[in-house]
């Protein structure tokens, strides 16, 4: 039974078609990711995922229910989290807020205080930092941030975009850390992600996405032995 | 030195009325990048629907003349209560009609549709009040205050204190209530707000209120020193809209600094010669703007190549 | 419009002004026309500044304030001519749109707002205050009409006197904004840092649209006050400056018939409705409400939309002539084309360019590397003058360069792609290219309005050499589609067809790789050597290794603000210190505490 289901689905910036009929599933408990150029069309899924980008045709469901005309906040209420590319931490309030905000769509004050002690714990640099505004972290640090915003909200699935985006190669393997605490944790995660290597590593399964289109599936294993992904994406 | 002391009294009073409208653009600017430019027209039902409500409960026609007996400062509070809310109610209207269409489209469009709505809204206003001006009593009576030998009028006391109370609390909801954080959300990055839950758009209906709902309560709290008129907004509105630019559209502390500059510039220079008023002031406003573009306390924006 | 349609057009509307005396039209009538001429000649300068320039001014009325008090008192008081005083007008009208230009170029947005609703009332107070010169709301009375063969102007006199300024305004804006300049302001409005980089001066631009609508504002003011005889300071008002905007966005700015369709609509609009005036408000708000929203682009905008839709616009035929950039041999190999010391800049307490130095050689092909936020866009915007330095020196050819506007430097022969596209979205590809050649369209001012005949030579021959560009960098096909609706690969290639038109000696291309697929990267390599071999020296920013690899001749290595290596691509590869900034070693959170302090 997967949890997230896109069947054909077409997205359209004016003129411009960014998907051209995607389909992909994710399952419970799997970590999956995308790979692909720039502008392939990553972001826009996920983003349409979100509800921020409502689809041309097709459809998308989560646990059962249609997302095609949903709007981004009732996504959040429905159980996805989104960590979006660029971070877009809110630079002008401190950390301890930022987090309280991933809480938004939340009604238990209890349960919130009790999240943000605990992603204090997993992220010990923004409990240091609780009270600085967000715009001035480092990179990293806003990633981490994005990441913990995310899950404040109690996701079920968890839309990871770029978290490796313009961050120092020490950062980037804080952050797969990160990812690889959440899979044992149990979280369901899709992520789109620049660094295929990287990527493939930590997921369970992996698409190939390349001008709007799937070209390629199959295990993380599979596709990191893949000559053609090889090629075109690892620099082998 | 009297006359200066008068004229700071009057010259508050006025700044916190400039300061009120303006912050209502903040409100909205930041949450939309857009603003009512036709923000003068809701001063009008702000004042008038409160005066015609005391002379409707004082058993008179609902266009006419107060007897200060009538005005007390528990019925002025009522009606000050219906204004805002009548007002306010407007600003969804606003929203809806001229605001959701343009946002987001950039250009000027919106700035055209608000001044649309701003004609027919002071239309209606002449429609059912007509064109001559309304003396409101001030429910603190007409005897002025001696202070050290200056007379100050105690509807001006009155305008200050619950202006200066309005922009405080105001500034506490926002600074530290959940609704404020989401509402600075919204205004830092309206797709980041809406990926951690909040309703985008339910947020800027809301600051529409409030933008709305403060030119309401600017226009009640002016009727008194001006009288109540279909033609008492432009004026006003164009002043508070040049305070929020001078003190900086994007920050809602430099809108209320803005206004009270505003405010005590324009009594001062009354004093000297009033028919300078106009012109030294919007003089001021151009050089301040060409050594800071984005107002005294607006944050810089680089665009980044 | 089509020549010929437009000389038909032109035709008809001479024909039917010469008609009118044969209509039964009455005063009333007449002053319609006449108000709708006058309502044009303010909107159509006012639409070159907020169509083509893209600044919304506010404050209009106080230009049209300007002409009309300079015709009444140049008459009235000093005796002047009243043809004179016409011309006298426009004078004032340009000096005062120089004025109100000097604030507005330097603020944008709700500023730029303030700034011309400022000015607006400025003037408003003048005229009703200062009594003595402008007589207030009394006015000035006896203002002669002009008169021909000793005989003053009647009404109909009057109609045809605006209807040719009309139409003589028409054609001389048609001809200078179908060039060169209508091309420059349209580009300030789309992408000023992009108009910059390929030589306009966006100040001297919008300057000039600010006289342009200036001077159309006065005539308009100073032939109501002729025709009146009369004039006072309640013509001045905040609304007249809104109806003159109105008028123009309305009718659809940015359209050449915009003002046109603008100015006949609502003055017949509003003369119709004069009868019932409180329905003459309500009609007059509804419209500016729900109008926009039915025509985001005005009637011209909507107009246009329905002629589309009937018609394919067939492309102007054009013969490509042959492109003169990639065939001249230029800095072929002789020494430092570009010298840089001790550059530095900072933001705040972040340095993204800390005393850097290198210099460029003729003729190579130079690539810039380092991880994200090493400082190389910020390198890149304080060579192309985007961004001034805070020390340091720039040398191009013997020439101090830094710290001059970034105009000036294209001037000289530096030329740039941005990072994040900044095409002119709305212009064809062609208009793209024939921007980059901006400073090579050898036609200046006056030639432009007039429309002479060596002026249209220049701008054919610039389309010929632009089309012949296009095409050699495989963009022929599509030189007439929007740039913006190109496929991303396309619009990448564009920028760079823009950047070559400037004729450049020094090209700096901002990650040109970014988001182009592996077939489109390996294209892209092979036009950069096509440049290098036309003698075009290259500084190339790029994250993708094997292009930087495999094209360029030396490589610079920037890591957080500082140059760590440079030299040839082989020597990089094995440099421990760029292997360090891109695996990341164990000291980079020192590295990063640094850059914290």
């Amino acid at each position: 039974m997967s949890m997230l289901r896109i069947d054909d689905l077409k997205v359209r910036y004016g003129a411009v078609h960014a998907l051209k009929g995607i389909s992909l599933s994710v399952a419970a408990g799997e970590i999956v990711t995308l790979i692909g150029g720039n502008g392939a069309g990553k972001s826009t899924l996920m983003r349409t995922i979100a509800g921020l980008v409502n689809p041309a045709s097709g459809t998308i469901s989560f646990q059962g229910r249609s997302l095609n005309a949903i709007r981004p906040h009732d996504c959040v209420r429905l159980g996805i989290g989104h960590s979006p590319e660029g971070r877009l931490v809110f630079g002008d309030q401190s950390v301890r807020d930022n987090l309280m905000l991933g809480a938004y769509a939340r009604n238990d004050t209890d349960g919130v205080e009790a999240d943000i002690a605990r992603y204090f714990a997993i992220f010990p640099r923004l409990a240091e930092r609780q009270d600085q505004l967000a715009g001035t972290l480092s990179g990293g640090e806003q990633q981490m941030l994005a990441i913990a915003r995310a899950l404040m909200s109690r996701p079920k699935l968890l839309l990871l975009d770029e978290p490796s985006l313009g961050l120092a190669p020490l950062i980037v393997r804080e952050v797969f850390a990160v990812i690889r605490r959440l899979r044992e944790e149990g979280m369901t995660i899709l992520l789109v992600e620049q660094m295929a290597n990287l990527a493939l590593g930590v997921a369970d399964r992996a698409y190939v996405i390349e001008t709007g289109t799937i070209t390629l599936e199959g295990t993380g294993a599979e596709l990191l032995r893949d000559e053609r992904v090889r090629s075109a994406y690892l620099g082998a | 030195m009297t006359a200066i002391l008068q004229a700071l009294a009057s010259g508050l009073a006025l700044g916190a009325i400039y300061g009120l409208i303006a912050l209502g653009f903040n409100i909205t600017y930041a949450t939309t990048k857009t603003f009512n430019f036709g923000q003068g027209a809701f001063l009008v039902p702000g004042s008038l629907v409160g005066v015609s409500l005391l002379l409707l409960a004082a058993g008179k026609p609902h266009w006419g003349n107060l007897a200060p007996s009538e005005m007390t400062l528990f019925t002025y509070g009522l009606a000050t209560l219906a204004s805002v809310a009548i007002v306010g109610a407007i600003g969804i209207l606003l929203y809806y009609c001229a605001i959701k269409p343009f946002v987001g489209v950039g250009g000027l469009n919106w700035v055209l549709s608000t001044i649309g709505f701003g004609i027919i809204l002071q239309n209606t206003a002449l429609a059912i009040w007509g064109p001559a001006s309304i003396a409101v009593p001030s429910p603190l009576g007409n005897e002025v205050y001696r202070i050290a030998g200056a007379g100050i009028r105690p509807q001006e006391v009155l305008v200050a204190v619950v202006a200066i109370a309005v922009m405080v609390g105001l500034d506490f909801v926002i600074r530290r209530t959940r609704f404020g954080k989401a509402l600075r959300a919204v205004a830092f990055n309206p797709q980041a707000a809406a990926i951690v839950g909040i309703n985008v758009e339910k947020i800027v209906i809301i600051a529409f209120v409030i933008s709305s709902a403060l030119a309401g309560l600017a226009g009640i709290l002016i009727a008194p020193i001006t009288t109540a008129s279909v033609f008492i907004g432009l004026g006003v509105a164009l002043k508070a809209f040049s305070a929020a630019i001078v003190g900086g559209l994007t920050n809602a502390r430099g809108c209320v600094l803005g206004g009270f500059l505003l405010g005590l510039i324009e009594a001062l220079v009354g004093l000297w010669r009033a028919e300078m008023r106009e012109i030294t002031i919007f003089l001021l406003i151009i050089i301040v703007l060409v050594v800071r573009p984005s107002g005294l306390l607006g944050a810089r924006s680089v665009e980044k190549i | 419009m089509p020549g010929l349609h437009h000389a038909l057009g032109v035709t008809g509307v001479v024909a039917a002004l010469a008609l009118v005396p044969l209509l039964p039209l009455n005063d009333f009538h007449l002053q319609i026309l006449f108000t709708i001429g006058v309502n044009y000649l303010a909107a159509a300068g006012l639409n070159v500044l907020v169509g083509y320039a893209g600044q919304k001014s506010l404050g209009h009325a106080g230009l049209f304030a300007v002409g009309a008090y300079t015709a009444a008192i140049a008459n009235v008081d000093w005796g002047i001519n009243p043809w004179l005083s016409l011309v006298l007008a426009c004078g004032f009208g340009a000096v005062f749109g120089l004025v109100i230009a000097m604030p507005s170029v330097r603020v944008s947005g709700p500023s730029l707002a303030m700034v011309t609703i400022g000015f607006g009332i400025v003037v408003e107070k003048i005229v009703t205050e200062w009594t003595d010169i402008f007589k207030g709301q009394a006015g000035l009375y006896g203002i002669s009409a002009p008169s021909i063969f000793g005989r003053s102007f009647t009404n109909l006199h009057w109609v045809w006197f605006v209807g040719l300024l009309c139409i003589v305004t028409h054609l001389l804006l048609r001809s200078l904004l179908r060039g060169r300049y209508g091309r420059a302001f349209l580009a300030v409005q789309l992408a000023e840092p992009a108009a910059q980089s390929v030589g306009i001066s966006v100040v001297r631009a919008k300057t000039l649209a600010f006289v342009i609508s200036a001077v159309t504002c006065a005539l308009a003011g100073a032939v109501v006050a002729q025709q009146n005889q009369y004039f006072n300071s309640d013509f001045i008002t905040f609304n007249l400056s809104i109806l003159f905007l109105v008028v123009v966005i309305f009718g659809g700015s940015g359209s050449l018939y915009g003002p046109l369709f603008g100015a006949v609509i609502l003055t017949l609009l509003d003369a119709w409705l004069a009868r019932w005036p409180a329905l003459q408000h309500f009609t007059y708000g509804a419209l500016l409400l729900f109008s926009l929203y039915l025509m985001p682009n005005g009637i011209a905008g909507a107009l246009a939309n329905l002629v589309k839709r009937s018609r394919s616009a067939q492309p102007p035929a054009l013969s490509p002539e042959r492109s003169l950039l990639l065939e001249q041999k230029r800095d072929r190999g002789t020494g430092p084309l570009l010298v840089v010391k001790d550059l530095y800049k900072a933001y705040g307490g972040i340095v993204p360019v800390r005393n850097v130095g290198f210099s460029i050689s003729a003729g190579k092909v130079h690539a810039l590397i380092g991880p994200n936020g090493a400082g190389k866009t910020t390198l890149l915007n304080l060579l192309s003058g985007h961004v001034a330095p805070n020390g340091g020196s720039i040398r191009f050819r013997d020439q101090e360069i830094a710290g001059e506007p970034p105009h000036r430097i294209a001037a000289l022969g530096i030329a740039r792609t941005f990072q994040n596209l900044k095409l002119f979205g709305d212009l064809s590809a062609l208009d793209n290219v024939l921007l980059g050649a901006h400073l090579h369209v050898e036609t200046s001012f006056l030639p432009s309005l007039l429309g002479l005949t060596a002026s249209r030579r220049a701008e054919r021959a610039a389309r010929g050499q632009a089309l012949a560009l296009l095409t050699e960098l495989g963009l022929g096909e599509r030189a007439f589609e929007q740039a913006k609706s190109l496929p991303y690969g396309l619009q990448r290639r564009l920028e760079i067809a823009r950047a070559l038109a400037s004729r450049p000696r020094l090209l700096l291309l901002d990650e040109p790789a970014a988001g182009l697929n592996p077939q489109e990267t390996h294209e892209l390599g092979e036009v950069i050597q096509r440049i290098q071999a036309a003698g075009i020296t290259v500084l190339l920013i790029e994250h993708h290794m094997d292009l930087v690899m495999g094209i360029s001749d030396h490589v610079l290595v920037l890591d957080y603000g500082e140059k760590i290596a440079e030299g040839a691509p082989d020597t990089i590869r094995q440099d421990p210190r760029v292997i360090a900034a891109y695996l990341g070693a164990e000291d980079e959170t020192e590295a990063q505490i640094e850059v914290v302090a």
